[in-house]
């Protein structure tokens, strides 16, 4: 008893001490700020975000995109990230550019215009927030690697522990156990490479480049390659141990290992930590509990007589129920917490390969279920019939257990709602921020009455956009007296109608709005109403496509 | 899946989404040419359950003598608009400007309660315009947001308008924000207790 105790109190010290993190971190503010005219050069430019960040790269360009100024080395003060510039700029329009990095490990970057003496040049932005590299795909792959490991290497020891294997099935659990904790360790260092290549948006060589590693040891990862790499040696000593040594090496392995879980990803890190890592931590033992049973239970039918392969099913079924309570509780709480609400199933990525998986993970009780209900009572009987049967339906199980696992790596690599919404908030807050631009739709639009209306839309894609509207009279001149500017995003297609967004002024007739509702593909209705004053209205239509 | 995406959330939406249209209206819409006349914009509801802190309503061209009746909860304030060239007023004096704006604000409203509407009552002369409609914009500001009732029909509406009914009610329902309006028609009966047409003096 004492043993799980002092696991439980382990798990609990990691919770603790696993950075408290909200998603993405989101610029608040900065010197310059996007679109600023400043009459002296800086001295250095800052940007403040509403938590701690990495800083991968932080920038000034000429409009050539060479880098200007002499910069110094990148300085962080509190949630502020200063870079120092040793030279003056001459007067002209430059670019300030970043990436920095969240304790989810999650990268976020901007670029936006500025200029100093004289009105800024339209400047064709690049980076893009959410950007993927080359490396995504990597990061994912790994990533399902490492999850399929590390489940198979702890599952073992849990199944080792709790239900007990005896004979030749212990023997083969060992060595596989053995091979699985060697190949874990390769993709937890790995997954700091990837990572880091990731965060980088690095070229194909980018794994023997420094600063890709430096990258990857300066985030969360490689916390979780320490705890892991520990973890997977106290596992392996564990198997290869004599049977006194072993429960020891083990339970300190399973707990490091999935610890090794709980200092990175977005749903641990969710706030509150100290409740939602024990959350999924519980979460990941039961799902190792039920991996590591796999080959042991399939295994059994075959060097087990009917009925002690029966019985062995039966003790693993006392603790099988349990776990699937577990499994299917924090699992709720965790969607939960990061969709926000039910109803985000539907519309985005992350709830489209989250209910994918909930579906996977219910066929695969349905099976167990039918396992535990029909097949057992007939193993324990000695009747021959049930082994065959049994192995087909322990084998599919397995299957789409490697499927879940995938749909589970994707997760760690899409952004939930919840994260979403917290980038919606802040840049709502604070119009003049967010100049983020991946892609960009510009477009005038002119009406009956001769008035028109300039619209930039980025990154005009499905997701969130920014809108940007500038109003001209029907003589060509700005209209920067407007009393207010609404827009209306309809989907026809989908039902999605007249969603009325009040847009903010930012200066010099322009008037900003995001809009969160652009979230299916499809060719979205734009409706713009300017109020010129409080009762003259003017209006303007367009379509723009979405993909 | 993708495909039938569009399809849940749609109707997810729609679900959620009130059907009534209802918005400030003239709780007449017919007014004598020429006349004096008692008037009243109808406030039903406000800005997306945001209760209704101040009303603004513009007065139309060509409506000279405006006022406001006295409201004990609402405080009530006019601009003014110079007027092209001076006008003949009441008792002989020249009138170079009239009300262009009335404003009535309330910070304790709570207005709507359920089932229920609030009246904002003003007069003035309604233009010698036999068969034209006129338009009266009006804005609620509520606590959070505004909601303003000034669009006006794409095609100019007249009593001799083909299918005018058909027309006057497809403009109430086409956006949720159509601006109130009356029609002008010809005195069918006198007036009292300003018999006489105002301009006919």
């Amino acid at each position: 008893m004492t043993r799980y105790l002092f696991s439980l109190l382990l798990v609990g010290a990691l919770a603790a001490s696993s950075p408290r993190a909200f998603a993405h971190a989101v610029l608040l503010d900065s010197s310059p700020k996007p679109g600023e005219m400043l009459m002296q050069p800086p001295s250095e430019v800052v940007a403040n975000f509403n938590e701690g960040v990495g800083p991968i790269f932080f920038k000034v360009l000429d409009v050539k995109g060479q880098p200007v100024g002499d910069p110094g080395e990148i300085r962080l003060d509190g949630t502020k990230m200063i870079l120092p510039l040793g030279a003056l700029l001459p007067n002209g329009t430059y670019v300030l550019t970043y990436r920095v990095i969240s304790a989810d490990t999650h990268p976020v970057g901007a670029t936006f215009g500025f200029s100093i003496g004289e009105p800024m040049k339209s400047v064709d932005a690049t980076a893009d927030a959410g950007s993927r590299s080359i490396w995504s795909l990597a990061v994912a792959v790994n990533r399902w690697i490492l999850y399929a490991g590390m489940l198979w290497v702890a599952g073992t020891a849990i199944f080792m522990l709790l239900v007990g294997l005896d004979g030749a099935l212990r023997e083969d659990a060992r060595q596989k156990a053995r091979w699985a904790s060697v190949l874990t360790a390769w993709s937890y260092v790995l997954a700091v490479g990837f990572g880091g290549a990731d965060m980088q948006l690095g070229g194909a060589d980018a794994l023997w480049q420094a600063a890709t590693w430096r990258s990857g040891f300066d985030s969360t990862l490689a916390s979780s390659a320490v705890f892991g790499l520990i973890a997977m040696l106290l596992l392996y000593a564990g198997f290869a141990a004599g049977d006194r040594r072993r429960d020891g090496f083990l339970i300190a392995g399973v707990v490091l290992a999935i610890g090794s879980f709980l200092v990175t990803g977005h749903a641990a890190t969710a706030p509150p930590a100290w409740l939602m890592a024990p959350v999924v931590g519980a979460h990941l033992l039961a799902t190792a509990f039920w991996i590591g049973a796999f080959r042991p239970l399939l295994l059994s039918t075959r060097m087990l007589s009917v009925s002690d392969s029966g019985a062995l099913l039966q003790r693993f079924s006392t603790f099988a129920v349990p776990a699937v309570i577990v499994v299917l509780v924090s699992g709720s709480a965790i969607s939960l917490k990061q969709l926000g609400s039910p109803t985000k199933l539907f519309d985005n990525d992350y709830g489209t390969v989250l209910l994918a998986k909930i579906i996977l993970v219910f066929v695969i009780i349905g099976i167990a279920a039918y396992n535990k209900i029909n097949l057992t009572p007939k193993l324990i009987a000695n009747d021959a019939a049930g082994v065959a049967k049994i192995r087909r339906t322990i084998t599919l199980e397995l299957m789409l257990y490697v499927i879940v696992l995938a749909a589970a790596s994707a997760l760690t690599v899409t952004t939930p709602p919840r994260a979403l919404v917290a980038t919606g908030e802040a840049g709502a807050a604070d119009a003049k921020m967010a100049m983020i631009s991946g892609g960009l739709l510009k477009r005038t639009l002119r009406n009956a009455s001769a008035y028109s209306a300039e619209i930039e839309l980025s990154p005009a894609k499905v997701g969130e956009n920014m809108l940007m509207v500038t109003l001209t009279d029907p003589a060509g001149v700005i209209v920067d007296d407007a009393t207010a500017l609404e827009v209306t995003v309809a989907l026809e297609a989908a039902g999605i109608s007249e969603v009325r967004l009040k847009a903010e002024p930012v200066g010099n007739g322009m008037w900003h709005v995001m809009i969160g509702e652009t979230l299916i593909p499809g060719d979205w209705a734009l409706t713009i109403d300017g109020y010129l004053t409080d009762y003259d209205k003017t209006s303007f239509a367009t379509i723009v496509t979405l993909n | 899946m993708k495909k039938y995406l569009p399809l849940i959330v749609g109707t997810a939406l729609i679900a959620g989404v009130p059907v009534a249209q209802s918005h400030n209206t003239m709780t007449a819409y017919y007014a004598p040419a020429g006349f004096m006349q008692d008037l009243e914009l109808r406030v039903t509801h406000g800005c997306k359950g945001s209760p209704v802190k101040e009303v603004r309503l513009k007065i139309p061209d060509g409506m000279m003598r405006v006022s406001a009746e006295h409201n004990r909860d609402w405080v009530i304030e006019m601009k003014m608009r110079k007027l092209p060239k001076p006008v003949p007023g009441e008792g002989g004096n020249m009138l170079t400007e009239t009300v262009d704006e009335i404003i009535w604000k309330n910070p304790r409203s709570n207005l709507p309660g359920s089932g229920r509407f609030e009246g904002f009552r003003f007069r003035g002369m309604i233009p010698e315009a036999v068969g034209k409609i006129i338009f009266f914009r009006s804005v609620n500001v509520c606590e959070s947001g505004e909601e303003r009732y000034v669009d006006l029909p794409n095609e100019l509406l007249e009593v001799k308008t083909p299918g005018l009914p058909e027309k006057l009610l497809k403009f109430m329902t086409a956006t949720a924000t159509p601006s109130a309006f009356m029609i002008i028609e010809k005195p069918t009966r006198p007036q009292y207790p300003f018999a006489t047409p105002g301009s006919k003096k």
